[in-house]
Protein backbone atom coordinates (compact mmCIF):
# COMPACT_ATOMS: atom_id res chain seq x y z
CA UNK A 1 0.00 0.00 0.00
CA UNK A 2 2.74 2.37 1.16
CA UNK A 3 5.27 1.74 -1.48
CA UNK A 4 1.85 2.39 -4.18
CA UNK A 5 1.48 5.22 -2.33
CA UNK A 6 5.21 6.99 -3.33
CA UNK A 7 5.50 5.33 -6.48
CA UNK A 8 2.41 7.66 -7.07
CA UNK A 9 4.07 10.54 -5.27
CA UNK A 10 7.13 10.17 -7.42
CA UNK A 11 5.36 10.45 -10.56
CA UNK A 12 3.25 13.28 -9.17
CA UNK A 13 6.37 14.80 -8.25
CA UNK A 14 8.30 14.52 -11.54
CA UNK A 15 5.12 15.48 -13.38
CA UNK A 16 4.81 18.59 -11.44
CA UNK A 17 8.32 19.53 -12.18
CA UNK A 18 7.60 19.19 -15.77
CA UNK A 19 5.22 21.35 -16.06
CA UNK A 20 6.61 23.63 -14.15
CA UNK A 21 9.05 23.62 -16.25
CA UNK A 22 7.47 24.10 -19.16
CA UNK A 23 5.18 26.80 -18.00
CA UNK A 24 8.56 28.70 -17.56
CA UNK A 25 8.68 28.79 -13.94
CA UNK A 26 12.58 28.61 -13.28
CA UNK A 27 13.18 31.81 -15.28
CA UNK A 28 10.21 33.68 -12.60
CA UNK A 29 12.60 31.78 -9.82
CA UNK A 30 15.38 33.60 -10.98
CA UNK A 31 14.14 36.93 -11.44
CA UNK A 32 12.99 37.06 -7.71
CA UNK A 33 16.24 35.83 -6.78
CA UNK A 34 18.44 37.51 -8.77
CA UNK A 35 17.37 41.60 -7.84
CA UNK A 36 17.13 42.14 -3.76
CA UNK A 37 13.68 43.37 -2.31
CA UNK A 38 14.50 44.95 0.68
CA UNK A 39 11.61 44.59 2.52
CA UNK A 40 11.26 41.31 1.54
CA UNK A 41 14.31 39.85 2.99
CA UNK A 42 13.59 42.37 6.16
CA UNK A 43 14.82 45.90 5.57
CA UNK A 44 13.44 49.16 6.37
CA UNK B 1 29.86 5.03 7.17
CA UNK B 2 27.37 3.27 5.40
CA UNK B 3 27.18 2.94 1.78
CA UNK B 4 23.83 3.70 1.09
CA UNK B 5 23.84 6.81 2.98
CA UNK B 6 27.19 7.64 1.46
CA UNK B 7 25.85 7.33 -2.12
CA UNK B 8 22.74 9.14 -1.37
CA UNK B 9 24.96 12.24 0.15
CA UNK B 10 27.00 11.86 -2.66
CA UNK B 11 24.44 12.34 -5.00
CA UNK B 12 22.83 14.87 -3.57
CA UNK B 13 25.79 16.88 -3.41
CA UNK B 14 26.76 16.16 -7.07
CA UNK B 15 23.73 17.58 -8.00
CA UNK B 16 24.24 20.89 -5.75
CA UNK B 17 28.30 20.67 -7.50
CA UNK B 18 26.96 20.09 -10.91
CA UNK B 19 24.66 23.28 -10.50
CA UNK B 20 27.06 25.78 -8.65
CA UNK B 21 29.83 24.72 -11.54
CA UNK B 22 27.14 25.82 -14.10
CA UNK B 23 26.23 28.61 -12.41
CA UNK B 24 29.64 29.95 -11.64
CA UNK B 25 30.49 29.83 -15.53
CA UNK B 26 27.86 32.83 -16.10
CA UNK B 27 27.96 35.57 -13.65
CA UNK B 28 26.22 38.64 -15.53
CA UNK B 29 25.90 42.17 -14.01
CA UNK B 30 27.10 43.10 -10.85
CA UNK B 31 29.74 45.30 -11.71
CA UNK B 32 29.54 48.84 -11.00
CA UNK B 33 29.51 50.57 -14.93
CA UNK B 34 30.13 54.00 -14.07
CA UNK B 35 31.40 54.83 -17.27
CA UNK B 36 28.96 55.50 -19.79
CA UNK B 37 31.01 57.17 -22.69
CA UNK B 38 32.75 60.39 -22.26
CA UNK B 39 31.80 63.57 -21.01
CA UNK B 40 31.44 66.03 -23.99
CA UNK B 41 33.53 68.36 -23.06
CA UNK B 42 33.55 71.33 -21.01
CA UNK B 43 33.09 72.10 -17.38
CA UNK B 44 30.53 68.57 -17.47
CA UNK B 45 31.13 67.30 -14.08
CA UNK B 46 32.20 63.66 -14.06
CA UNK B 47 29.98 60.27 -14.83
CA UNK B 48 29.38 58.40 -11.98
CA UNK B 49 26.91 57.29 -9.15
CA UNK B 50 27.76 59.59 -6.24
CA UNK B 51 26.33 62.69 -5.82
CA UNK B 52 27.77 65.45 -7.44
CA UNK B 53 28.80 63.16 -10.77
CA UNK B 54 26.54 63.25 -13.90
CA UNK B 55 23.93 60.31 -13.55
CA UNK B 56 25.03 57.86 -16.40
CA UNK B 57 23.03 58.34 -20.00
CA UNK B 58 20.54 56.01 -21.16
CA UNK B 59 18.16 55.30 -24.09
CA UNK B 60 14.99 52.96 -23.33
CA UNK B 61 11.75 52.10 -24.79
CA UNK B 62 8.93 53.66 -23.14
CA UNK B 63 6.00 51.28 -22.19
CA UNK B 64 3.18 52.42 -24.73
CA UNK B 65 5.68 53.22 -27.49
CA UNK B 66 8.12 56.07 -28.21
CA UNK B 67 11.97 56.13 -26.38
CA UNK B 68 13.06 58.36 -23.66
CA UNK B 69 16.88 59.37 -23.29
CA UNK B 70 17.71 60.87 -20.19
CA UNK B 71 20.38 63.26 -21.30
CA UNK B 72 17.29 65.25 -23.09
CA UNK B 73 15.50 65.43 -19.97
CA UNK B 74 17.94 68.56 -19.59
CA UNK B 75 16.93 71.23 -18.36
CA UNK B 76 14.17 70.06 -15.62
CA UNK B 77 15.01 67.97 -12.77
CA UNK B 78 14.43 64.44 -13.01
CA UNK B 79 12.84 61.82 -10.34
CA UNK B 80 14.29 58.54 -11.60
CA UNK B 81 12.51 55.63 -9.41
CA UNK B 82 14.17 51.87 -10.73
CA UNK B 83 11.62 49.31 -9.72
CA UNK B 84 9.86 45.85 -10.67
CA UNK B 85 6.53 45.03 -10.67
CA UNK B 86 6.80 41.98 -8.13
CA UNK B 87 8.51 43.81 -5.82
CA UNK B 88 5.67 44.68 -2.96
CA UNK B 89 7.29 48.16 -1.86
CA UNK B 90 8.42 49.55 -5.39
CA UNK B 91 4.11 49.12 -5.91
CA UNK B 92 3.35 50.14 -2.67
CA UNK B 93 4.77 53.61 -3.75
CA UNK B 94 3.20 54.02 -6.81
CA UNK B 95 0.55 55.95 -5.65
CA UNK B 96 2.57 58.44 -4.14
CA UNK B 97 4.42 58.85 -7.15
CA UNK B 98 1.48 59.15 -9.45
CA UNK B 99 0.11 62.35 -7.21
CA UNK B 100 3.44 63.96 -7.54
CA UNK B 101 3.15 63.70 -11.27
CA UNK B 102 0.01 64.51 -11.49
CA UNK B 103 0.84 68.22 -9.09
CA UNK B 104 4.33 69.05 -10.02
CA UNK B 105 4.70 66.72 -13.43
CA UNK B 106 5.34 70.22 -15.29
CA UNK B 107 8.34 71.15 -13.38
CA UNK B 108 9.84 67.51 -13.13
CA UNK B 109 10.30 64.45 -15.26
CA UNK B 110 9.21 61.69 -13.19
CA UNK B 111 9.90 58.56 -14.61
CA UNK B 112 9.98 54.69 -13.60
CA UNK B 113 12.46 52.29 -15.13
CA UNK B 114 11.55 48.81 -14.82
CA UNK B 115 14.72 46.55 -14.51
CA UNK B 116 14.68 43.12 -15.65
CA UNK B 117 11.08 42.75 -16.94
CA UNK B 118 9.90 41.31 -20.47
CA UNK B 119 7.73 44.33 -21.55
CA UNK B 120 4.41 42.42 -22.15
CA UNK B 121 4.74 42.23 -17.83
CA UNK B 122 5.15 45.34 -17.78
CA UNK B 123 2.23 46.66 -19.98
CA UNK B 124 0.08 44.42 -18.09
CA UNK B 125 1.05 45.75 -15.12
CA UNK B 126 0.84 50.01 -15.96
CA UNK B 127 -2.36 48.87 -17.09
CA UNK B 128 -3.89 47.27 -14.52
CA UNK B 129 -2.26 50.37 -11.98
CA UNK B 130 -3.48 53.64 -13.31
CA UNK B 131 -0.10 55.07 -13.80
CA UNK B 132 0.46 57.64 -15.48
CA UNK B 133 4.35 58.80 -15.39
CA UNK B 134 6.21 57.19 -18.27
CA UNK B 135 7.89 54.41 -17.39
CA UNK B 136 11.12 53.16 -19.32
CA UNK B 137 11.73 49.07 -20.12
CA UNK B 138 14.98 47.62 -19.17
CA UNK B 139 14.52 43.94 -19.81
CA UNK B 140 18.88 43.43 -20.31
CA UNK B 141 19.13 45.47 -17.73
CA UNK B 142 21.44 47.52 -19.06
CA UNK B 143 20.56 50.55 -16.55
CA UNK B 144 20.55 48.63 -13.79
CA UNK B 145 24.53 47.02 -14.42
CA UNK B 146 25.22 50.95 -15.09
CA UNK B 147 23.61 52.19 -11.88
CA UNK B 148 25.04 49.18 -9.85
CA UNK B 149 21.27 47.91 -8.94
CA UNK B 150 21.59 45.44 -6.32
CA UNK B 151 18.12 46.07 -4.77
CA UNK B 152 15.43 47.71 -5.69
CA UNK B 153 13.26 49.85 -4.89
CA UNK B 154 15.45 52.72 -5.35
CA UNK B 155 15.31 56.03 -6.78
CA UNK B 156 17.72 59.00 -7.72
CA UNK B 157 17.02 63.01 -7.72
CA UNK B 158 19.00 64.41 -10.97
CA UNK B 159 19.33 68.32 -11.03
CA UNK B 160 18.14 70.26 -14.44
CA UNK B 161 22.14 69.55 -15.47
CA UNK B 162 21.87 65.59 -15.28
CA UNK B 163 23.68 65.84 -12.14
CA UNK B 164 23.20 63.60 -9.44
CA UNK B 165 21.39 65.92 -6.30
CA UNK B 166 20.05 62.56 -3.78
CA UNK B 167 19.37 58.69 -3.30
CA UNK B 168 16.63 57.29 -1.81
CA UNK B 169 17.27 53.52 -1.02
CA UNK B 170 13.96 51.68 -0.86
CA UNK B 171 11.22 52.42 -1.05
CA UNK B 172 9.88 55.90 -0.11
CA UNK B 173 6.24 58.00 0.24
CA UNK B 174 5.26 61.25 -0.72
CA UNK B 175 6.81 63.62 1.83
CA UNK B 176 10.00 61.56 1.23
CA UNK B 177 9.66 62.53 -2.72
CA UNK B 178 9.00 65.85 -1.95
CA UNK B 179 11.77 66.08 0.66
CA UNK B 180 14.34 64.80 -2.30
CA UNK B 181 12.62 66.88 -4.55
CA UNK B 182 13.34 70.07 -2.76
CA UNK B 183 17.04 70.79 -2.92
CA UNK B 184 16.41 70.85 -7.18
CA UNK B 185 12.94 72.01 -7.65
CA UNK B 186 13.10 75.43 -9.13
CA UNK C 1 29.76 12.63 14.07
CA UNK C 2 32.57 14.67 12.17
CA UNK C 3 31.96 13.04 8.77
CA UNK C 4 28.44 14.68 8.94
CA UNK C 5 29.67 17.59 9.72
CA UNK C 6 32.42 17.80 6.95
CA UNK C 7 29.37 17.54 4.34
CA UNK C 8 27.09 19.74 6.42
CA UNK C 9 30.26 22.39 5.89
CA UNK C 10 30.90 21.44 2.13
CA UNK C 11 27.28 21.86 1.60
CA UNK C 12 27.04 25.17 2.95
CA UNK C 13 30.26 26.19 1.39
CA UNK C 14 28.97 25.24 -2.28
CA UNK C 15 25.55 26.56 -1.58
CA UNK C 16 27.14 29.95 -1.06
CA UNK C 17 29.93 30.31 -3.71
CA UNK C 18 29.72 33.24 -5.17
CA UNK C 19 32.23 34.80 -2.57
CA UNK C 20 32.61 38.26 -4.70
CA UNK C 21 29.43 38.83 -3.83
CA UNK C 22 30.56 39.33 0.17
CA UNK C 23 32.92 41.52 -0.89
CA UNK C 24 30.53 44.46 -2.71
CA UNK C 25 27.69 42.86 -1.42
CA UNK C 26 26.30 42.36 -5.01
CA UNK C 27 24.17 39.00 -5.88
CA UNK C 28 25.46 36.62 -8.41
CA UNK C 29 22.99 36.47 -11.48
CA UNK C 30 24.04 33.59 -13.39
CA UNK C 31 21.83 30.68 -14.27
CA UNK C 32 22.23 29.11 -11.20
CA UNK C 33 19.51 31.14 -9.50
CA UNK C 34 16.85 29.68 -11.41
CA UNK C 35 17.38 26.30 -9.58
CA UNK C 36 16.41 25.86 -5.97
CA UNK C 37 18.70 24.59 -2.82
CA UNK C 38 17.07 22.05 -0.93
CA UNK C 39 17.88 23.80 2.26
CA UNK C 40 16.84 27.09 3.95
CA UNK C 41 19.56 29.39 1.99
CA UNK C 42 18.46 32.87 1.34
CA UNK C 43 18.77 33.80 -2.31
CA UNK C 44 19.62 37.02 -1.30
CA UNK C 45 22.99 36.03 0.40
CA UNK C 46 25.92 37.79 -1.55
CA UNK C 47 27.06 34.39 -1.42
CA UNK C 48 23.88 32.16 -3.04
CA UNK C 49 23.92 30.44 -6.50
CA UNK C 50 20.64 29.06 -6.40
CA UNK C 51 17.43 29.79 -5.02
CA UNK C 52 15.48 29.48 -1.75
CA UNK C 53 12.97 26.89 -1.98
CA UNK C 54 10.77 28.96 0.56
CA UNK C 55 11.46 32.13 -0.93
CA UNK C 56 10.49 30.75 -4.71
CA UNK C 57 7.05 29.29 -3.26
CA UNK C 58 6.35 32.77 -1.58
CA UNK C 59 7.08 35.11 -5.06
CA UNK C 60 5.27 32.37 -7.37
CA UNK C 61 1.95 33.02 -4.68
CA UNK C 62 2.91 36.39 -5.64
CA UNK C 63 2.77 35.97 -9.06
CA UNK C 64 -0.45 36.66 -11.25
CA UNK C 65 0.44 33.86 -13.39
CA UNK C 66 1.68 31.30 -11.55
CA UNK C 67 0.02 31.30 -8.59
CA UNK C 68 1.21 27.51 -7.38
CA UNK C 69 4.44 26.97 -8.64
CA UNK C 70 4.16 23.16 -9.75
CA UNK C 71 8.33 23.50 -10.39
CA UNK C 72 9.15 24.64 -6.50
CA UNK C 73 6.61 21.95 -5.31
CA UNK C 74 7.47 19.49 -7.77
CA UNK C 75 11.31 19.51 -6.52
CA UNK C 76 10.40 19.04 -2.93
CA UNK C 77 8.32 17.07 -3.48
CA UNK C 78 11.10 14.78 -5.00
CA UNK C 79 13.62 15.57 -2.41
CA UNK C 80 11.77 14.55 0.34
CA UNK C 81 10.28 11.33 -1.30
CA UNK C 82 13.98 10.56 -1.54
CA UNK C 83 15.03 11.18 1.76
CA UNK C 84 12.64 12.84 3.63
CA UNK C 85 14.44 15.05 6.27
CA UNK C 86 17.94 13.50 5.39
CA UNK C 87 18.63 16.93 3.58
CA UNK C 88 17.87 19.04 7.27
CA UNK C 89 20.03 16.36 8.53
CA UNK C 90 23.50 17.16 5.97
CA UNK C 91 22.59 19.60 3.36
CA UNK C 92 21.17 22.93 5.68
CA UNK C 93 23.15 25.41 5.91
CA UNK C 94 20.84 26.96 8.65
CA UNK C 95 20.64 23.73 10.31
CA UNK C 96 24.62 23.55 10.19
CA UNK C 97 25.14 26.60 12.08
CA UNK C 98 22.55 26.05 14.88
CA UNK C 99 24.39 22.61 15.74
CA UNK C 100 27.81 24.25 15.69
CA UNK C 101 26.05 26.57 18.56
CA UNK C 102 25.13 23.76 20.17
CA UNK C 103 28.22 22.93 20.59
CA UNK C 104 29.31 26.28 22.64
CA UNK C 105 29.73 25.11 26.45
CA UNK C 106 26.46 26.32 27.58
CA UNK C 107 23.78 24.78 30.28
CA UNK C 108 21.72 22.89 27.83
CA UNK C 109 17.95 22.95 28.65
CA UNK C 110 16.76 19.35 29.49
CA UNK C 111 13.20 19.66 30.28
CA UNK C 112 11.31 17.87 26.44
CA UNK C 113 9.95 20.76 24.39
CA UNK C 114 5.95 20.64 24.64
CA UNK C 115 4.41 19.15 21.65
CA UNK C 116 2.43 22.33 20.66
CA UNK C 117 5.83 23.70 20.13
CA UNK C 118 6.56 20.99 17.20
CA UNK C 119 3.78 21.58 15.51
CA UNK C 120 4.11 25.40 14.76
CA UNK C 121 6.07 25.00 11.79
CA UNK C 122 3.35 23.83 10.36
CA UNK C 123 1.29 26.71 11.07
CA UNK C 124 4.21 28.99 10.07
CA UNK C 125 4.10 27.11 6.53
CA UNK C 126 0.72 27.35 6.03
CA UNK C 127 -0.08 30.95 7.23
CA UNK C 128 3.32 32.76 6.65
CA UNK C 129 4.82 30.89 3.03
CA UNK C 130 1.35 29.74 1.58
CA UNK C 131 -1.47 31.50 3.27
CA UNK C 132 -0.67 35.16 3.29
CA UNK C 133 1.10 35.78 0.14
CA UNK C 134 -1.73 33.50 -1.72
CA UNK C 135 -4.40 35.22 -0.50
CA UNK C 136 -3.20 38.48 -1.33
CA UNK C 137 -2.81 37.54 -4.59
CA UNK C 138 -6.24 36.09 -5.32
CA UNK C 139 -7.69 39.43 -3.32
CA UNK C 140 -5.84 41.41 -6.01
CA UNK C 141 -3.72 42.93 -3.31
CA UNK C 142 -0.26 43.40 -2.97
CA UNK C 143 1.32 40.45 -2.12
CA UNK C 144 4.56 39.89 -0.41
CA UNK C 145 6.74 36.84 1.12
CA UNK C 146 5.79 37.21 4.35
CA UNK C 147 7.82 34.24 6.00
CA UNK C 148 10.61 36.65 4.47
CA UNK C 149 9.91 39.52 5.43
CA UNK C 150 8.62 39.08 9.07
CA UNK C 151 10.41 35.83 10.37
CA UNK C 152 13.06 34.39 8.18
CA UNK C 153 16.33 34.18 10.79
CA UNK C 154 18.67 32.70 7.72
CA UNK C 155 17.89 35.79 5.78
CA UNK C 156 18.94 37.82 8.06
CA UNK C 157 21.86 36.03 9.20
CA UNK C 158 23.22 34.98 5.42
CA UNK C 159 21.37 38.04 3.53
CA UNK C 160 20.61 41.05 5.65
CA UNK C 161 24.07 41.32 7.48
CA UNK C 162 25.85 40.50 5.00
CA UNK C 163 24.51 42.50 2.31
CA UNK C 164 24.78 45.54 4.95
CA UNK C 165 27.93 45.25 6.22
CA UNK C 166 29.57 44.98 2.37
CA UNK C 167 26.76 47.40 0.50
CA UNK C 168 26.60 50.87 2.33
CA UNK C 169 23.56 52.19 0.18
CA UNK C 170 21.87 49.41 1.62
CA UNK C 171 22.18 50.28 5.19
CA UNK C 172 20.72 53.78 4.35
CA UNK C 173 17.21 51.57 3.89
CA UNK C 174 17.34 49.97 7.21
CA UNK C 175 14.54 50.33 9.63
CA UNK C 176 12.48 49.05 12.16
CA UNK C 177 11.76 45.98 10.29
CA UNK C 178 15.02 44.83 10.48
CA UNK C 179 15.52 45.76 14.18
CA UNK C 180 12.67 43.17 14.60
CA UNK C 181 14.51 40.30 12.14
CA UNK C 182 17.79 40.91 14.20
CA UNK C 183 16.00 40.00 17.45
CA UNK C 184 14.06 37.51 16.36
CA UNK C 185 17.91 36.27 14.77
CA UNK C 186 19.69 36.68 18.16
CA UNK C 187 17.07 35.34 20.18
CA UNK C 188 17.03 32.05 18.13
CA UNK C 189 21.40 32.20 18.09
CA UNK C 190 21.14 32.08 21.67
CA UNK C 191 18.21 29.73 22.23
CA UNK C 192 20.41 27.28 19.80
CA UNK C 193 22.99 27.07 22.32
CA UNK C 194 20.97 25.59 24.92
CA UNK C 195 18.13 23.54 22.35
CA UNK C 196 19.70 21.36 19.49
CA UNK C 197 18.36 23.22 16.56
CA UNK C 198 15.45 24.96 17.90
CA UNK C 199 14.32 26.92 14.49
CA UNK C 200 14.37 23.11 13.37
CA UNK C 201 12.11 22.05 15.46
CA UNK C 202 9.52 24.75 16.06
CA UNK C 203 9.57 27.20 13.23
CA UNK C 204 10.99 25.96 9.97
CA UNK C 205 8.51 25.28 7.30
CA UNK C 206 10.44 23.55 4.69
CA UNK C 207 11.70 21.13 7.33
CA UNK C 208 7.61 21.07 8.24
CA UNK C 209 7.07 19.93 4.13
CA UNK C 210 10.35 16.59 4.65
CA UNK C 211 9.30 16.07 7.76
CA UNK C 212 5.39 14.95 6.19
CA UNK C 213 7.46 12.67 3.73
CA UNK C 214 9.75 10.83 6.38
CA UNK C 215 7.44 7.96 6.33
CA UNK C 216 7.27 7.64 2.75
CA UNK C 217 11.14 8.33 2.02
CA UNK C 218 13.25 5.85 -0.01
CA UNK C 219 15.99 6.42 1.77
CA UNK C 220 15.63 5.80 5.76
CA UNK C 221 16.89 4.23 9.01
CA UNK C 222 15.49 0.70 10.13
CA UNK C 223 15.17 -0.57 13.39
CA UNK C 224 16.72 -4.53 12.90
CA UNK C 225 14.72 -7.31 14.58
CA UNK C 226 17.25 -8.15 17.00
CA UNK C 227 16.58 -4.85 18.98
CA UNK C 228 17.06 -4.97 22.44
CA UNK C 229 15.07 -2.51 23.54
CA UNK C 230 17.56 -0.56 25.61
CA UNK C 231 16.37 3.24 24.80
CA UNK C 232 20.55 4.27 23.66
CA UNK C 233 18.80 5.55 20.58
CA UNK C 234 16.34 7.59 21.94
CA UNK C 235 18.44 9.10 24.99
CA UNK C 236 20.75 10.05 22.14
CA UNK C 237 18.43 11.51 19.73
CA UNK C 238 18.88 15.41 19.71
CA UNK C 239 15.16 16.27 18.16
CA UNK C 240 13.77 13.59 20.62
CA UNK C 241 12.05 12.05 17.80
CA UNK C 242 10.17 9.11 18.75
CA UNK C 243 11.84 7.00 15.48
CA UNK C 244 13.39 7.55 12.60
CA UNK C 245 10.11 7.74 10.70
CA UNK C 246 9.02 10.10 13.09
CA UNK C 247 8.52 13.79 11.66
CA UNK C 248 10.98 14.93 13.81
CA UNK C 249 13.82 13.03 12.60
CA UNK C 250 16.46 14.95 10.58
CA UNK C 251 18.46 12.11 9.61
CA UNK C 252 21.42 12.74 11.31
CA UNK C 253 22.49 9.06 12.07
CA UNK C 254 23.26 9.72 15.70
CA UNK C 255 21.26 6.77 16.87
CA UNK C 256 23.15 4.52 13.59
CA UNK C 257 26.67 5.18 15.56
CA UNK C 258 25.03 4.66 19.16
CA UNK C 259 22.96 1.55 18.96
CA UNK C 260 24.79 -1.52 20.74
CA UNK C 261 23.91 -3.78 19.17
CA UNK C 262 24.07 -2.46 15.74
CA UNK C 263 19.86 -3.12 15.31
CA UNK C 264 19.73 0.94 13.70
CA UNK C 265 20.85 0.55 9.94
CA UNK C 266 20.93 2.91 7.17
CA UNK C 267 18.58 1.16 4.31
CA UNK C 268 16.79 1.76 1.51
CA UNK C 269 13.16 1.00 2.07
CA UNK C 270 11.44 -2.38 1.35
CA UNK C 271 7.65 -1.99 0.57
CA UNK C 272 5.55 -0.08 2.83
CA UNK C 273 7.33 -2.13 6.03
CA UNK C 274 7.10 -0.07 8.85
CA UNK C 275 9.79 0.94 11.04
CA UNK C 276 10.09 -0.72 14.48
CA UNK C 277 10.35 1.95 16.74
CA UNK C 278 13.61 1.70 19.39
CA UNK C 279 11.81 0.36 22.42
CA UNK C 280 9.90 -2.62 23.37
Amino acid sequence: MKSRLRALLFALALGSLLFGLSRGEPAAVMQKAVLLCLECIGFG
Amino acid sequence: MNKILLRAAVLLLLTLLAGCAAGTVGNAGGSPGAEAGGSPGGAEAAIGLAVGQTAPDFTLTLNGGGEVTLSQLRGQPVFLNLFTTWCPPCREEIPALQKIYEEYGDRVSIIGVSVTESADVVAEFIAASGVGYPVALDPDGIVAADYDVQFIPQSWVLDSDGVIADYIPGGTDEAGILAALAGVLP
Amino acid sequence: MAKRAWIQAAAALLQNGYLRGFGDGSLYRGPGKQFCVPGLNCYSCPGALAACPIGALQAMAANVRFGLSFYVYGFLLLTGLIGGRLVCGFLCPFGFIQELLYRVPLGKWRRPLPPVLRRLKYAVLLVLVIGIPTALTLTGGISFPAFCQWLCPAGTLEAGIPVALANERIRGALGWLFVWKLSVLLGLLYVAMRLFRPFCRVLCPLGAIYALLNRLSVVHIRTESHCQGCGACRRVCGMEAADPDDPECIRCGRCVTCCPTGARRWAWRRGGAPVRSGEN
